[in-house]
């Protein structure tokens, strides 16, 4: 991390600033920036903001916005728009930069703005900027701890009314910053951060509940009953524990009772002992307050130390979170023969957290107790949502064998055993934890009840006298309870003489805590005001685009010929929109149908531009039989298709894709073309479907014309056929020139052939190969468990009459050009098995089953057909004596015209 | 506050208090969509259900529009992203897109038209054909403020409804007359546990497919 070049002017920005936006100041005068709002006017209407007060809209009333910036935020090749703005908190003391996402720039109302991400202007908040990967000096980066270094990049002109450049902001940010981390007055551990969490809050709806917190919250009375006692490893059965545990007047609704040296034998240690004591836990439960119903919330367990929390019963329902958590401070800091364990709750809206440690023993040891009070800070995370330490608590209680000692000035005789309360406070003089917390070492923030009990340690077991044995250890107040937080009271606090099992004697303390409740009513009339303001802002915020048409006509479509149709798509919201195409289901898959092709697919469209969007139709040798397949079934008016333009987080628009198909031969099957009567440039589209949908047995003509005429012409050239029927490639469709073709095939065209003989024969190819079924269909696979050409043609015989002709006459011409080597048997096998015996069923290519349709082929054209087929079809030198007459009407039966019919087509040509 | 006074004192005990909303209160969140002929007047629903409004001359839909809308009911906070399809026939190839994962559809026929309470029919019959098995439907008899020349009796539809197990209700998107009720009541036959939620999260659900650390809200623990 490179230091940024606005960060080499720190130095001088720093001394320059004695603007430095202190908390108080901050919010006591607006002067550091004149524009922040008073509460007044922000309840009120909505008169013409400035954008510094509708960000501070955002947050709560003790939260100010200092100052805000406008940045993008780089996601990869993006940039999203961004307003950064540094808040302090009064309540927490401590600065942030949020990071909010806006809807528009600059932003019209609270509601454009969302929070989306956070930095803490704690120790590890940095600002700067990577030189290696930096495009422009424009460019900066922030990070904590807790958030990963996000890019931002700014242009040095503002649009935001009361938005700061960026040396000013920055220099705000690094004050603030210094304010905190060098201020004499305030430790960094009495900077509170957590006011933040409510906006790390996941949703809008929750951090918006958040914010209007004070409008629904009351304060609820609760009893917390707090006791610790260090019980010497003796045994629970002993111990009058009612004594101790069910005192106050009214029955505590929460008990934390800690109990210290459970069992420190060496086994417990090593062992890690983690399992709750359930004797003691159960003589607990029958010692409590005789007047409450009361269960067990939870117990953890460290060795020696046990928290447990009881609840009273009904409760129950209002605990929303509970989570335990432990940590050792022993030897080397792993064992748990001393350290600390505790519970975090949630009872309604507020935070409870309970700590019991055992800290380091012995006179001398102060700032061992002190450092474990510290790792015990430090170590203890809870492992909820938002990683809870103690200090995300609203109120603490830190009870336990604290180990503090009271040292004895040399030379004075403390007065441990007198009774009266100012001989306690004498010995609190001495207390090490008082001293202690006075000098700032420890317990930051906490506070103790008025102490007016005898030392709780160390006594002659079974006695009330302190230690007599030779150590002669000198009384101290080890056992405490302290607490932490907000809108705490203490009832009472006081030592239990009279239980004297162990050397130590218990000690309890009553609290009366004032928590955070839901005002049921208000909060539900409040919870629906802020679900109906996020609907809203969902729907009025959604992307929106305009397209300059719904209707794409492509006007007439024609076979192999390419159409062009464009649209724009226009972005007038102020935000980028991304627009994209949807995927339509299976068996589509894709966005559109194979006869289109659209560009781009997705894109996205800043504020005010727009986008020409090109859409391409060809229905070609890919295409056409889909497309035929389609205008075939389709009930209502026929479109090509129907386009979704999907707008990322908001609606779908469709787009039809309409136009009139001119038909071509093509892709029509033989039954079809055998029922025309003119040539195919003369129907409609809807003539065409008719006709396919058609299925009666007339038939105007034996075979098609179009399938006679390119024979015919093959026919003709006689050995000038050199690479006809050797592959499936359609090269010369893909010419402008086949279009030439196309029209004379759909003309009925009486010109001569207008190409080469390789593109008739390619035209013959397609003619056969395009139509949804194959020639032999039904009987294909039937065809192919054939032996021999005689099987083959019983099943031939009960084709439709136009697949048996177009067959057989098909095979004669094969077969002749073959016997006279203008073609290749091997190649001619192999490409019209492919097509003839097209699969219906599978899509891919099928090496076996290919290698099958060829050898029936082959056998097919070898064998003698002329001889297996009923005479008359055709004799051995006139193919041309086939196809029927234009007028020639139905011949279904037998096969074939008859060589009257020459005359007709040769005039036809 | 008389709310405030009866939970201020915790120590008698004896005060059954109302569950406190994070943990007892469930989000809810639910495709629906709207089917029927053209010119019913589906957006106008929406429109008034959403915004509270009611326009004379509506555009006519061409696509989908999605909005969201969400209500409560007792603890359950439900929240309905509205699918509000166009109802041309040209596109009815495209419904099947919108209705597939929605957990509830509004059929909606014209009272004054006879000819879009049969296609509502097929909708319906197309629905459960094809829908989610425990979509829930309800059929609305929009314009009902227009009885006077209704040709759709109400007693007819009634009874297709109840035989083909249909929430019914003649609604008026004009004068907003049952509309709410209409979603309402679906709102309280949908299943609010959070399996069946969910079983049927849709592939259409699109709420924050962008930003950051929103987070759909499902069924809370």
């Amino acid at each position: 991390m490179n230091t940024d070049p606005a960060m080499t002017s720190k130095s001088t920005t720093l001394s320059s600033l004695n603007s430095i936006p202190t908390i108080s100041a901050a919010v006591s005068s607006s002067g550091l920036l004149g524009s922040v709002a008073s509460d007044n006017d922000m309840r009120d209407g909505e008169i013409s903001l400035n954008t510094i007060e509708i960000v501070q809209r955002k947050f709560k009333d003790n939260e100010k916005v200092l100052s805000i910036f406008e940045a993008y935020q780089i996601i990869g090749q993006e940039h999203r728009s961004r307003l950064l703005a540094l808040v302090v908190s009064v309540a927490g003391g401590t600065y942030a930069v949020f990071s909010l996402a806006t809807a528009r720039l600059p932003p019209r109302n609270v509601n454009d703005l969302s929070i989306d991400k956070i930095f803490a202007l704690n120790e590890t908040f940095q600002i700067g900027s990577d030189k290696k990967g930096s495009i422009s000096q424009l460019q900066f980066d922030l990070k904590t701890a807790d958030e990963a270094a996000v890019k931002y990049f700014y242009y040095p002109i503002i649009s935001a009314e009361g938005a700061s450049d960026f040396e000013t902001f920055h220099a705000q940010i690094i004050s603030a910053k210094f304010s905190m981390t060098h201020s004499t007055a305030a430790t960094e551990s009495i900077l509170s951060y957590s006011w933040l969490n409510d906006y790390r809050q996941i949703g809008e709806v929750k951090q918006e509940l958040k914010r209007r917190e004070n409008e629904y919250i009351v304060f609820k009375d609760f009893i917390v009953y707090c006791g610790t006692w260090n019980v010497n490893n003796k045994p629970y059965s002993d111990s009058p524990l009612h004594l101790w545990l069910s005192n106050g007047e009214q029955p505590a609704d929460i008990y934390a009772i800690a109990l210290q040296e459970l069992d420190t034998s060496a086994k417990a240690i090593t062992f890690s002992e983690n399992r709750p004591d359930p004797m003691w836990i159960s003589k607990m439960l029958s010692s409590l307050h005789k007047d409450g119903e009361y269960e067990e919330l939870t117990s953890v367990r460290l060795v020696g130390m046990m928290l447990t929390i009881i609840i009273r019963k009904q409760l129950r329902p209002y605990i929303a979170r509970c989570r335990v958590k432990t940590v050792a401070r022993g030897v080397f800091n792993t064992l748990g023969n001393k350290g600390g364990v505790a519970v975090s709750i949630q009872l309604n809206e507020g935070n409870l957290c309970f700590v019991n440690s055992h800290l380091a023993a012995h006179m001398a040891f102060v700032e061992a107790r002190n450092e474990d009070y510290a790792g015990i800070v430090r170590g203890l995370v809870f492992d909820d949502d938002l990683k809870r330490t103690i200090n995300d608590h609203d109120h603490i209680f830190w009870i336990g064998d604290l180990n503090y000692r009271i040292e004895e000035p040399p030379g004075l005789q403390l007065p441990c055993n007198r009774a009266s309360p100012n001989a306690y406070d004498v010995l609190m003089k001495y207390d090490q934890l008082r001293i202690e917390m006075g000098k700032g070492n420890c317990f930051d923030g906490y506070s103790e009840g008025r102490i007016k009990f005898r030392p709780t340690y160390k006594y002659d077991v079974g006695t009330d006298n302190f230690d007599s044995s030779e150590k002669q250890r000198a009384p101290a107040y080890c056992d405490r309870v302290l607490w932490k937080g907000v809108r705490i009271e203490q009832l009472a606090y006081n030592s239990i003489m009279e239980i004297r099992q162990s050397d130590h004697k218990p000690v309890y303390a009553i609290f009366r805590v004032k928590i955070k409740t839901k005002d049921e009513k208000r909060y539900k009339r409040i919870h629906e005001e802020v679900l109906k303001l996020v609907d809203k802002r969902e729907n009025e915020n959604q992307p929106q685009i305009s397209v300059d048409k719904t209707v794409l006509d492509f006007g007439v479509v024609r076979f192999n010929e390419l159409s062009v149709c464009d649209f724009t798509v226009s972005n007038n919201c102020p935000m980028p929109v991304e627009f994209m195409f949807k995927v339509k289901d299976p068996p589509l898959n894709d966005i559109c149908e194979k006869w289109l092709q659209v560009e781009p697919r997705a894109e996205t469209l800043m504020t005010d531009s727009t986008k020409r969007v090109r859409v391409k139709l060809l229905a070609d040798v890919r295409s056409i039989t889909g497309l035929l397949k389609k205008i075939r079934t389709t009930n209502w008016k026929f479109d090509f298709d129907i386009l979704i333009l999907h707008v990322k987080n908001g609606p779908d628009m469709f787009l039809t894709v309409t136009g009139e198909y001119k038909p071509s031969c093509f892709g029509l099957s033989v039954e079809t073309l055998c029922r025309t009567n003119q040539p195919l440039n003369t129907y409609t589209q809807a003539q065409v479907k008719d006709l396919m949908n058609d299925d009666s047995p007339e038939f105007r003509v034996t075979m098609p014309r179009e399938f006679f005429f390119l024979i015919d012409y093959l026919h003709k050239q006689g050995n000038k056929v050199e690479g006809a029927f050797e592959t499936l490639e359609y090269k010369h469709a893909r010419s402008l020139q086949f279009n030439v073709i196309r029209d004379w095939l759909d003309t009925w065209s009486s010109e001569e052939f207008p190409g080469t003989p390789q593109a008739a024969a390619e035209a013959l190819l397609m003619l056969l190969d395009l139509p949804e079924k194959p020639l032999l269909d039904p009987f294909v696979e039937d065809l192919l468990q054939t032996n021999t050409a005689a099987e083959a043609m019983e099943l031939i015989s009960l084709l439709s009459s136009p697949r048996r002709n177009v067959f057989v006459h098909l095979c004669m011409f094969l077969r002749q050009g073959i016997e006279r080597q203008y073609y290749n048997l091997q190649h001619v096998a192999s490409v019209f098995g492919r097509i003839l015996l097209r699969s219906t069923a599978h899509a891919g290519r099928d090496f076996y089953r290919e290698t099958r349709c060829r050898d029936f082929m082959h056998r097919f054209i070898s064998s003698d057909i002329g001889g297996t087929l009923s005479t008359g079809i055709a004799d051995s030198s006139g193919i041309s004596g086939v196809g029927g007459g234009a007028n020639g009407g139905s011949s279904n039966g037998g096969g074939g015209g008859d060589g009257s019919n020459t005359a007709r087509i040769n005039a036809i040509n | 506050m008389a709310t405030t006074a009866r939970s201020g004192g915790n120590a008698s005990g004896s005060t059954a208090q109302r569950p406190n909303g994070t943990q007892q209160n469930k989000n809810c969140q639910f495709k629906l969509v709207l089917l029927g002929e053209s010119a019913v007047g589906k957006s106008s629903l929406v429109l008034r259900f959403v915004k509270g409004q009611f326009h004379e001359y509506q555009e006519s839909t061409i696509g989908a529009a999605f909005l969201t809308q969400t209500i409560c009911i007792e603890d359950t906070v439900v929240k309905f992203e509205i699918w509000d399809t166009a109802g041309q026939e040209r596109y009815h190839s495209l419904a099947p897109m919108y209705y597939r994962g929605a957990q509830a559809a509004i059929v909606v026929y014209d009272i004054q038209n006879q000819d879009s309470f049969q296609r509502a029919k097929t909708w319906v019959k197309e629905l459960h054909k094809q829908a989610s098995p425990n979509i829930v439907i309800a059929l609305a008899g929009n314009k009902a403020d227009l009885s006077n020349i209704r040709v759709v009796e109400y007693e007819e539809a009634k009874q297709y409804a109840e035989e083909n197990g249909l929430l019914f209700m003649e609604t008026s998107a004009k004068t907003g007359m049952n509309v709410n009720d209409i979603f309402l009541a679906i709102a309280k036959k949908l299943p609010k546990n959070d399996g069946a939620h969910n079983q049927g999260a849709p592939a259409g659900r699109r709420l924050n497919d962008n930003e950051n650390n929103r987070q759909t809200n499902n069924c809370c623990k």
